[in-house]
């Protein structure tokens, strides 16, 4: 248990810093929404002149857009990119906390297996990410609730469901670099290139046609229009998620188990 | 058997050498010294006796267990010193050495205490600001605040002041004492002189010599320079005796063999002036290093 506390009590700041911000841009965003509401009519007519490409790039659906959770939805783009930053940083920072920090041999040469000092970690990391993103829906909730429109409950617990696996996503990565790189300087330039390829990927869509893009682009397996509508994900792109998380998450392990930690 | 044992161990990285067919046994209770230069192959059989590494060939174990399967109960009694030692970003050493000592089932704060007085270290600083001296006393206290029954040392005096590393010294001659088998790396000859029972001797990744600190020294040379009143007996100089120079009554040579059986024959002479010297461990050492 102490390397589990010790990594809850080492990202303590922080997430409280990432969980402080968060609810700040659900709750202040959400606060705009009758504004936009009132004035719908002429911001739609105006949109509709727009690129279709630039409405897709910014995931954005007129039809949708004037109900409050697809309104929700528009701003969870922007929350989506900050928890897949928050998901990688904490999974890059954990995971590769001694190779950073050059403390491998402080730990690997106590009496505790491999397999355990690995198993806690990734116990912190999922810890702290199901917090964060508990206390954000919270705030969202009752972000909603001042405004007062009425909205689906079950479709805001989906678009948040989501959120949480595409961060689990992005922490798995950040695991995966976290047990395989033999050297970490620091974790804000791979947190930042893979986060932001990602992103650009995302959109792009409305360029690329090709629908096996959607595979690897993890912005793009849960459409939040479209999981607000059919109140469902889309079962593929669950099960692949799922898969990829296994995928990254027990590779990593196998690594880390069987490595050798070099002198530096 | 051993405490420590490592047969025919073996590490490549890749194509290049690590250590090849090491082959160990080191007693319960006794100080190892593991001495060679740099690359020949110290660190590559620590790291492996501490599963860091894992082995090409061969197997080591410690406490009769393997070191690779049952790695978790070794560490419970092994306290382990790095050449440089690295911790966490902002952590008071106090603190650094409480999650150290949560690893291990016993209480370790008397210890802790003990320790940073007698290496005078203040607990209550940030180990990012101490100097590189002061965190190698962290290193000393993290590696012994459970009282381990093997102590690994590797190269472990750098940064320590004179007086500091006679301490350090003091407290390894005290846990040795104690019961704990100490191996410690390095290669700086006289400090491993001071303190070791046994060494063994690596070059290029294999073990050259393994023996005690008294043999190894017993059977080399002993330089003797002296001055005479009468000359030289005729067939005083013999076949153990190199590098003779005679220069009127000042005479010296090298001398390998019995130190009694030069002394008998010593006492027939005539004798002004004589100094006879041991050669030190690092003379011992470039024999070795020197023969290829």
């Amino acid at each position: 248990m102490n390397i589990f506390t010790f990594e809850i009590k080492s990202n303590l700041k922080s997430t409280l810093i990432w969980m402080l911000v968060l609810c700040l841009v659900a709750f202040l965003f959400l606060q705009i929404f009758p504004i936009f509401y009132e004035s719908s009519a002429s911001l739609i007519e105006m949109l509709q002149n727009y690129p279709k490409e630039l409405l897709i790039a910014l995931d954005f659906d007129p039809d949708q857009f004037f109900t409050v959770l697809g309104f929700y939805s528009f701003i969870a783009v922007y929350i989506q990119l900050m928890v897949a930053f928050q998901g990688i940083i904490v999974g890059l920072g954990t995971m590769g906390r001694e190779t950073r920090t050059r403390t491998s041999e402080f730990l690997l040469t106590k009496p505790v297996t491999r397999p355990m000092v690995f198993a806690m970690k990734v116990a912190s990391i999922f810890t702290i990410l199901a917090v964060t993103n508990l206390v954000l829906l919270i705030a969202t909730i009752f972000g909603l609730g001042v405004i007062n429109e009425p909205y689906s409950m079950g479709g805001l617990l989906l678009v948040s469901l989501s959120t949480f696996i595409l961060q689990l996503i992005f922490a798995s990565i950040g695991i995966f670099c976290g047990a395989t790189f033999r050297k970490l300087r620091s974790i804000a330039p791979v947190s930042l290139s893979v986060v932001f390829g990602f992103f650009v990927l995302n959109m792009l869509k409305g360029v690329f046609d090709d629908p096996w893009i959607r595979y690897f682009s993890p912005f793009q397996f849960f459409d939040k229009f479209d999981i607000i509508s059919t109140r469902s994900f889309e079962p593929v792109f669950l099960m692949w998620s799922l898969a990829l998380i296994v995928l990254l998450v027990g590779s990593s392990f196998i690594i880390f188990v069987r490595k050798d930690i070099h002198a530096l | 058997m051993g405490i420590i044992e490592t047969k025919k161990l073996t590490k490549y990285y890749g194509k290049s050498r690590g250590i090849v067919e090491v082959d160990l046994s080191i007693e319960e209770g006794e100080i190892f010294g593991f001495i060679g230069p740099n690359g020949a192959g110290k660190s590559t059989t620590i790291r492996l006796l501490l599963d860091l590494i894992k082995p090409t060939q061969g197997s080591a174990s410690i406490f009769g267990l393997d070191c690779q399967k049952d790695y978790r109960k070794i560490h419970e009694e092994i306290g382990y010193l790095p050449s440089e030692v690295f911790y966490y970003d902002n952590m008071k050493v106090k603190d650094l050495l409480a999650y150290s000592a949560s690893f291990y089932r016993k209480d370790c704060s008397a210890k802790i205490k003990e320790l940073a007085k007698r290496l005078d270290l203040d607990l209550n600083r940030k180990i990012d600001d101490l100097s590189y001296g002061n965190k190698k006393k962290v290193g000393i206290v993290q590696g012994l605040l459970h009282s381990p029954k093997v102590i690994i040392l590797d190269e472990p005096t750098g940064g320590l002041d004179p007086l500091m590393q006679q301490t350090f010294f003091e407290i390894l001659k005290e846990e040795n004492k104690r019961g704990a088998t100490v191996l410690f790396s390095s290669h700086i000859l006289s400090e491993v002189q001071k303190i070791c029972d046994r060494v063994a001797i690596i070059k290029d990744g294999k073990i050259v010599r393994i023996d005690t600190m008294s043999s190894l020294k017993e059977n080399t040379y002993l330089k003797v320079d002296m001055e005479t009143k009468s000359l030289l007996p005729e067939h005083f100089f013999n076949g153990s005796m190199n590098n003779v120079k005679v220069n009127g009554s000042e005479v010296s040579f090298l001398y390998n063999g019995e130190a009694n059986e030069l002394l008998k024959k010593l006492s027939l002479l005539d004798v002004s002036r004589i100094s006879m010297s041991e050669p030190d461990l690092e003379e011992i050492f470039m024999h070795y290093y020197e023969k290829e």
